[in-house]
């Protein structure tokens, strides 16, 4: 950028990158100035007057929104990994809102000076439609100079610097993103798109659950907590003992096969699609894609789901080789982040 | 001094006094200091990436640094001299009779007694820097507890927004703004006093009543009255003369040259009165100067008070959430390096990349 061009937006204090990855269940953020945050994707909105002014704000965020849901107008805006705005009801709009308000949320976090250019990457699912596209920029572009588009398991993957012959499972709470690297940019016939993703694992305990207790009382919000504390596929797991109220009195339950069956249910549907995109790859190069696979999303912290997924490729595909990354939380974010920081400055100057 | 006991700084039961005790102590503390007009001085002190050394190091280190620089305040005090608490893994140190000065005094020695600090984890030397809060509270300035404890909050969250190893001073916000407006009115006071040429004693003039200059004995005949001595009051010079010739009149009149005398001793009065006067009238001008020397200093201070209040304004804004925000570690627009491994496939990755956003935007706007 010339000295003439910052002079005339006022801005020569420096540059800030932001990296934000938009998922169902967790929004996150990675920025230039150290700063990392993330935030559950849940938006609410005081039902009246008299719950305003208990809650002293108009719109809340995260697990804050959680913990006062019944006061509030409540939202998910990013349900299955697209904004819940395709269908033209009366919550179309409502969505909308809440999402947008969600991504200026999660840019806020991340403390922008305004004395500071703000360039931002936001990784949405593969397949978000044009509309959900559109929406996500304006609500960027409330807050930053500059913003673009990527795909969420393409920002994965160019953060750990795997471009080549690379498999992305990004396991989110709405969508499995598969996609596949090959030195190029990933197009649409390298992506697949599951729905049966961490929501479903949920779906799938909290039916368990019903099945073997129907007396107990729960929520999927309960369910929820439950799997994020102790999920895993392995045979030999930390039991799952915990208190759920029957008929009010608060009683416990083992429900460690529930837990385990349910976050194996997802690990079939996962190879499909991973034997979808090893099937269509060039046959020469198909066993090296097998043994490069990366897991990530917050789906990855399910305990030995890497090796659940690795036996199954064995003993659907051949063979296979599954490492998670390091930060599942942050993987995406900060595969955003560096997307920012190495896009030449013309293409940011043109994007404004 | 105050009676109270050896600081403690358990987090746990186990020390004489709960840190809510300590606390409820340090609030007697300062509301004594405010009835009996005592300056009392707190610190806040955390060491710089606790937790960071947490992780790398175990919770045992984690603790030793934290028992270290408690050893090490006792060390640099009067171990009689201050209340103190753990609250989360901040130490907090009250001290009564520490004026501003001596607060910064303090945590300057603190911060030079920590940079020799050296602790050991596993055979690893560590060494730790801290991050040091001060607020003092002047006698009789209505400042609460409370608003101290945030004062220092503030100053210890700036000192570890710089980077640590240093220690800021914060006054509470309510004691700066007494200070301000104190100064300000006196100074609006004493401009207005000059203004109208009075001093303090001097009842205001009526409305509509001629400026007190006016009313300066005619010898002085200024504009306005000079701050200097003024011309000393007499008769006329042609009052002067006449009284001298009056006494040669009483002389014997055939004396020789006697007219001549007459003459020469009026034109040497006449000439000495006008000196008298030209050196009052000079006095008078380097008064005014002085008076405008004076001016431009007090203007040169409120400018100084103004700015002032513009950075407290700022810490306020911060201190009640309002955020500046954080700068990002570049200064520049980066792009990818030539040097870059995978340079040639990145740079063609990030162009698809920009073009299918360029794409995008050209569909919104064909829809649109």
């Amino acid at each position: 950028m010339s000295a003439d061009q910052k002079q005339e937006s006022g801005k020569d204090h420096g540059v800030l990158y932001m990296g934000v990855d938009l998922g169902t269940s967790r929004t996150s953020v990675s920025a230039s100035n150290g700063v990392r945050e993330t935030v559950a994707s849940f938006v609410g909105y005081p039902k009246d007057v008299v719950s305003q002014k208990l809650l002293k704000k108009d719109v809340l965020f995260g697990d804050e929104a959680v913990k006062h849901r019944l006061s509030l107008d409540f939202y998910r805006p990013l349900e299955k990994g697209v904004l819940k705005a395709s269908a033209r009801d009366q919550s179309y709009e409502k969505n909308l809102r809440a999402a947008q308000h969600l991504i200026g949320e999660i840019i806020r976090r991340a403390q922008p000076r305004k004395d500071e250019l703000v360039y931002a990457v936001i990784g949405v699912p593969a397949q978000a439609s044009i509309n959900n596209k559109e929406a996500i920029l304006d609500a960027a572009r409330e807050t930053v100079d500059s913003v673009m588009l990527c795909s969420e398991p393409f920002a994965v993957a160019y953060g750990l610097d795997w471009l080549e012959d690379v498999l992305v499972i990004d396991i989110g709470a709405g969508t499995v993103d598969l996609c596949r690297m090959h030195g190029t940019m990933p197009e649409d016939t390298d992506q697949v798109t599951l729905d049966t993703a961490g929501d479903s694992v949920d779906e799938e305990f909290a039916k368990r659950i019903r099945d073997k207790h129907p007396d107990a009382q729960f929520t999927t919000q309960m369910v929820k907590s439950i799997k994020e504390r102790f999920s895993s596929v392995a045979d030999q797991m930390e039991p799952v003992i915990v208190n759920l109220p029957v008929k009010g009195k608060p009683t416990e339950f083992d429900l460690t096969n529930e837990l385990r069956e349910a976050c194996r249910s997802i690990v079939p549907h996962i190879v499909r699609g991973l034997g979808e995109l090893i099937g269509t790859f060039d046959p020469e190069f198909q066993d090296r894609l097998k043994e490069r696979v990366l897991l990530a999303g917050g789906g990855s912290l399910i305990k030995g789901l890497d090796t659940a997924i690795e036996r199954e490729m064995h003993e659907i595909l051949g063979s296979g080789k599954v490492v998670r990354i390091e930060e599942p939380i942050y993987g995406g974010a900060n595969g955003a982040l560096k997307i920012a920081h190495d896009m030449p400055a013309e293409f940011w100057e043109k994007l404004k | 001094m105050t009676g109270f006991p050896l600081a403690n700084f358990s987090a746990s039961e186990q020390g004489l006094f709960s840190p809510a005790e300590i606390q409820h102590l340090m609030r007697i503390e300062h509301a004594r200091s405010q009835r009996y007009g005592y300056p009392v001085g707190l610190l806040l002190i955390e060491v710089d990436r606790l937790e960071l050394l947490h992780d790398l190091y175990g919770v045992d280190s984690e603790q030793e640094i934290l028992d270290g620089v408690v050893k090490l305040l006792r060390s640099v005090t009067r171990g009689s001299d201050f209340v103190g608490c753990l609250v989360d893994d901040r130490l907090m140190a009250l001290f009564p009779h520490t004026s501003a000065e001596g607060a910064a005094a303090l945590a300057g020695r603190l911060l030079r007694a920590s940079r020799r600090l050296a602790f050991e984890s596993d055979g690893r030397s560590l060494r730790a820097t801290l991050s040091i809060g001060v607020s003092v509270s002047q006698p009789w300035s209505a400042t609460s507890f409370e608003e101290l404890v945030e004062s220092a909050v503030e100053a210890l969250r700036f000192a570890m927004a710089e980077g640590g190893d240093r220690f800021v001073q914060r006054q509470p916000a309510s004691a700066f703004f007494d200070d301000l407006r104190q100064e300000l009115d006196e100074e609006v006071r004493l401009l207005d006093l000059e203004r109208r040429g009075r001093g303090p004693s001097a009842p205001p003039p009526e409305p509509g009543e001629p400026p007190a200059a006016e009313e300066a004995p005619a010898a002085a005949a200024e504009p306005e009255p000079p701050p200097a001595p003024a011309v000393p009051e007499g008769p006329p010079d042609e009052e002067l003369a006449e009284g001298l010739r009056a006494l040669f009149r009483d002389l014997d009149p055939s004396s020789p040259n006697l007219a001549r005398l007459e003459e020469e001793v009026v034109a040497v009065a006449q000439r000495a009165v006008e000196l008298a006067r030209g050196r009052a009238a000079a006095e008078a001008a380097g008064g005014r100067e002085q008076k405008i020397d004076l001016l431009e200093r007090r203007v040169s201070k409120l400018k100084e008070l103004l700015d002032s209040t513009e950075a407290e304004l700022v810490r306020i804004a911060r201190a009640k959430g309002v955020d500046t925000g954080i700068a990002s570690i570049y200064r520049t627009v980066q792009g990818l390096s030539a040097e870059e491994e995978s340079y040639t496939r990145k740079k063609e990755m990030l162009t698809v990349l920009f073009e299918a956003n360029v794409e995008l935007r050209k569909k919104i706007q064909g829809r649109s």
